[in-house]
């Protein structure tokens, strides 16, 4: 009765309380909330059963499993899956089809990887799982494993095991040189086999909360032998970005090692060359925290930092000898393959750092397996620079080791941290842009307009100036500022770009479209007309996705517009809304992501119903990494305007001159 | 964040869930979290010698505030050095006090006081068919106060483990639970197995492995029977009665035992030197008849196996594969193994 009580959940333990009289008998009301959740497991099962794959390479074999996430196609599964199937094959859903996919982008350091699927109908939707927020989950939680193991399923419909969470935070080192990590990982005593792999770990909700890839394998061969390991899902989510654009992805490194010493987490090695010692780190600092995390262990902070893709901006604070500092840095790139610098003679063999690589319990040794170590790496690009040292687990080795099996040849992946399909890349970016547009246009078929909106500008609580901003669906874009009692007027006509200054008495003078773009008020127009556009911001230069960054402190999409001077202009895009559900929706633009970029960058906020869009009612003024706000903008009326006239392009004081000074 | 005060977390977010969930929906995830945290508590990391592919680390309950600890006997024991790390993380030696070879147990005593221990219950926390919890440091994957992995199954079965003797020439002679959480694996072994209450069930037991199959066994040793062992009421291992009633025979024949008495004879294992290994018979073969009396299942072949006499010569018909074979041979006196 206690089986069946626990089954139950916690509605049937209340339930068996009540009935302590007659311990073997099932009650009706013990009976039915059996069933209800017997029921709920059902349809949590059957909401995202269309969402699992089956994935085989081109020759229709081997396999592995995943997920869809997005209703496009895109599906995540491991990057040892398409290791060994390649960068395309097929892919087998509940619905019996086959379908082929293609690689969009791999991380051989986290084993993630994302796939699209192509639909059988141009424009048909695919069904998807969404995906939690796997801080959430707790030991003791039950965990659904689906996939294809041991590619059982002829029919494609996928096969479900239940167990449960058995521990979380788990580290589980990797295998040649920073790759096949599982940092900050999930445990599980559901059956993982051979198959499953890339396949999703569901909560009871059908909620994705990881990403199946590897077990305890030891000395049994490679079957399910209790404890299972998924990457996490908000590991998975913060590679996203960097994975739609088709890049190899690279993990973050702070370039500094740190160990348990005296009480404290103490920095032991640091590049002098990376981010964080440019920024005031030095050796014997303690670490106190770091992303908001109060760090009490070495280890602690080597999972945390494992889920951050390259160039991932950081939040750490250090103390020294008493006094405390807090600092914003980009992490660097931990590299696939030795960094060797040019030497002038050839060396038999370059000096090799395996800090990934853990001692082996001789149990471990498979000899069925002797060409593992040199497997499939991907080909990473030589670079030129100091080899950033890994932060490992600076204490006792990690024993039960990745027993991933990798495939002899490898897949073209491109080279390390790099776009490998410029094509593919920009059709993701437009699809991403044009998503963008949908979250905020209220009627897809609304008449396209131009949109004027009035704003006070304020420096902390004090107003300082106001602002005006135009801008239409041809991507025109006017404002008018003034701060402190200076005013600046920039506009662009649809052909030239001009700034004009109270201080030369507002007379206009032709300028670069990046030197408009470096105007923050006028950027802020370029970008919000990308609402109204229909080949959105086609005006200010080439669209690309760079990668996962973050902004206002979300994950975003970066884009990034180049114009015909290589400049650019950046775009930041969420992901997901406050509830993890997926939107895309305008977070940040700004010219440079450095922290010592001089220009301000622009933070979108506080998205409102105004005329036939949605725009953002406030915008913040922000420099460096840490977005320290420098203004503030509040809009106060939006009004719109259907005949799209240029006439609001125009400066409107006097016209302006044949040559500018 | 240290682990504990994660754990705290966990903890408190559980029962505040729970209490919610039980008005609202049954689909909260499960009500297993407060009974693994409180098992947490209660069970320890043990690491000690190693010798070849034995594991030299292994898992502990604390079963009195003064430090007493429970774990199976192993390598990790055989030198003097035996190191415990606590639940907080903070590491302290141990010393064997006693040990149980029909159990395959040992109790170990840190200096450690600590108000987190297991109550063994007087009355079994489990019976067949309950979820059970088992929480152990399995391939090592925790260390310090990182907490310990957890793994669910059903308590299938109590049973005397002694019919699989022959398989490993494992000397466990008792009553053990069988359990279909995966818990064979290295390290596994003297980790708690507990209800959904976190009361303890038992104490994983090692790893065992059919030599033929491959095949594990998941076991836990029964919390009464540790009970027996903590206060040193646990009978050494009785080493069966010398030569009992004059004439009675022994075959050396063991059937395989799982299934009760209704399974059909197929002998497990015969006995190196006895008179059933010298007369040819094999494991797997289906013993038919003895004397012409029919052996429809196990318990026929105990009942008329158990009337032989030394020295008087039987016929033993079995199956092999389609063959039927016929041998005659003479029990052998019971003695001590």
């Amino acid at each position: 009765m206690v089986l069946a009580a626990l089954l139950a959940g916690p509605l049937g333990m209340a339930a068996s309380l009540a009935v302590a009289a007659d311990p073997d008998e099932l009650t009706p009301a013990e009976l039915a909330a059996i069933r209800a959740a017997e029921e709920a497991r059902i349809t949590a099962i059957d909401s995202v059963y269309g969402a699992v794959v089956a994935i085989y390479g081109n020759d229709r074999k081997g396999g592995g499993s995943g997920v869809l996430y997005d209703p496009s196609g895109f599906a995540l599964t491991n990057h040892h899956v398409v290791a060994g199937a390649g960068v395309e094959g097929w892919a087998g859903l509940a619905d019996g089809k086959l379908y082929r996919w293609k690689l969009i982008g791999t991380d051989p350091g986290g084993d993630v990887a994302i796939i699209q699927l192509e639909a059988k109908e141009k424009g048909k939707k695919f069904p998807t799982a969404p995906i939690a927020d796997s801080e959430k989950v707790r030991v003791g939680d039950w965990a659904m494993a689906m996939g294809n193991p041991f590619v059982l399923a002829e029919d494609q419909r996928p096969t479900v095991t239940l167990g449960i969470v058995s521990g979380v935070h788990r580290f589980q080192g990797g295998q040649g040189m920073n790759q096949l990590v599982y940092g900050n990982c999930i445990q599980v005593d559901s059956s993982i086999n051979p198959g499953n792999s890339g396949g999703p770990l569901f909560n009871l909700r059908g909620e994705v909360i990881g990403i199946n890839g590897r077990g305890s394998f030891e000395e049994r061969g490679r079957v399910n032998v209790g404890l299972g390991y998924a990457i996490s899902s908000n590991q998975v989510r913060n590679f996203i970005p960097e994975l739609l654009a088709t890049k190899m992805a690279q993990h973050g490194t702070l370039d500094a090692q740190f160990g348990n010493r005296l009480g404290g987490v103490i920095c032991q090695s640091v590049n002098l060359d990376s981010p964080v010692a440019k920024a005031g780190l030095e050796l014997s600092d303690r670490l106190i925290s770091f992303e908001g995390v109060k760090i009490t262990d070495a280890n602690q902070f080597t999972n945390l930092i494992s889920i951050y893709p390259a160039h991932w901006p950081v939040t750490l604070t250090f103390e020294r000898e008493g006094k405390q500092q807090t600092v914003t840095v980009r992490l660097t790139p931990l590299p696939y393959e030795p960094i060797v610098r040019e030497q002038p003679k050839i060396e038999p063999k370059p000096e090799e750092k395996k800090p990934a690589e853990e001692k082996k319990p001789e149990g471990e040794k498979k000899p069925e397996e002797p060409a593992k170590e040199k497997s499939a790496e991907p080909t990473a690009q030589e670079e030129k620079k100091e080899e950033p040292k890994e932060e490992k687990k600076p204490d006792a080795p990690k024993p039960p080791m990745p027993q991933i099996k990798m495939p002899g040849q490898k897949p073209n992946f491109g080279k390390a941290g790099e776009v490998r399909d410029a094509k593919l890349n920009e059709t993701i970016a437009r699809e991403l842009a044009a998503r963008f547009q949908t979250t905020n246009r209220l009627k897809d078929d609304a008449e396209l307009i131009s949109i004027h909106m009035e704003s006070d500008i304020f420096r902390k609580e004090e107003k300082v100036g106001s602002e005006s901003l135009t801008f239409n669906s041809k991507g025109f874009a006017f404002t008018k500022y003034e701060v402190d009692g200076k005013t600046t007027v920039v506009m662009f006509d649809g052909k030239s770009y001009m700034l004009a200054k109270s201080t030369n008495n507002l007379t206009p003078e032709d300028i670069t479209p990046a030197k408009a773009h470096r105007d923050p008020h006028f950027s802020q127009a370029v970008i919000l007309a990308g609402l109204l556009q229909n080949d959105i911001w086609q005006t200010a230069g080439k669209l690309a996705l760079d990668g996962s960054d973050k902004a206002a402190g979300r994950l975003c999409y970066r884009l990034s517009l180049t114009d015909a001077g290589s400049e650019q202009l950046f775009v930041w895009l969420s992901v997901v809304n406050d509830q993890l559900a997926p939107e895309v929706q305008l977070v940040k633009s700004g010219v440079g992501y450095d922290d010592d970029e001089p220009i301000p960058s622009v933070i979108y906020r506080r998205w409102e119903r105004a005329t036939k869009v949605r725009l953002p009612r406030e915008r913040i003024l922000v420099r460096k990494l840490n977005e320290e706000e420098t203004l503030r903008i509040v809009t106060t009326r939006v009004t719109d305007d259907l005949n799209n006239d240029s006439s609001s392009f125009q400066f409107p004081a006097k016209p302006a001159p044949a040559k500018p000074e | 964040m240290t682990r504990a005060t994660i754990l705290l977390r966990v903890l408190a977010v559980v029962l505040l869930g729970s209490a919610l969930a039980q008005a609202q929906e049954p689909t909260d995830n499960g009500p297993f979290a407060d009974a693994v945290a409180l098992a947490q508590k209660r069970v320890v990391k043990i690491y000690g010698a190693t010798i070849g592919r034995s594991p030299g680390y292994a898992t502990g309950i604390i079963v009195s505030p003064d430090g007493q600890i429970i774990t199976a006997s192993g390598v990790h024991l055989s030198e003097g050095h035996v190191r415990v790390t606590m639940p907080d993380g903070s590491l302290q030696q141990a010393e064997v006090v006693r040990r149980s070879n029909s159990l395959q147990t040992a109790l170990l005593k840190v200096n450690a006081p600590t108000p987190d221990f297991f109550v063994i219950p007087a009355q079994p926390a489990a019976k067949k068919g309950d979820w059970v919890l088992a929480v152990s440091n399995a391939f090592k994957v925790a260390e310090g106060s990182e907490p310990l992995s957890v793994n669910i199954g059903v308590l299938s079965l109590r049973v005397r483990l002694d019919a699989r003797r022959g398989y490993n020439d494992f000397p466990y002679e008792d009553d053990v639970f069988l359990i279909d959480a995966i818990t064979s694996n290295p390290g596994a072994a003297g980790g708690a197995v507990v209800n959904s209450q976190g009361e303890l069930v038992g104490l994983v037991g090692k790893v065992i492995e059919g030599k033929t199959t491959g095949t594990r066994l998941n076991y836990a040793v029964p919390a009464d029977l540790l009970q027996k062992f903590i206060s040193g009421e646990e009978q050494p291992a009785p080493a069966v009665a010398p030569t009992p009633m004059g004439g009675k025979g022994e075959l050396g024949i063991r059937l395989f035992a799982l299934g009760g008495r209704k399974s059909p004879a197929y002998i497990d294992r015969v006995l190196p030197g006895s008179p059933a290994a010298e007369a040819g018979l094999k494991t797997d073969d289906l013993v038919v008849s003895i004397n012409s009396e029919v052996i429809r299942d196990s318990g026929d072949f105990r009942r008329i196996a158990d009337l032989l006499q030394a020295g008087v010569e039987v016929t033993v018909e079995v199956k092999r594969k389609n063959d039927l074979i016929s041998v005659r041979l003479k029990p052998a006196a019971l003695k001590a193994p």
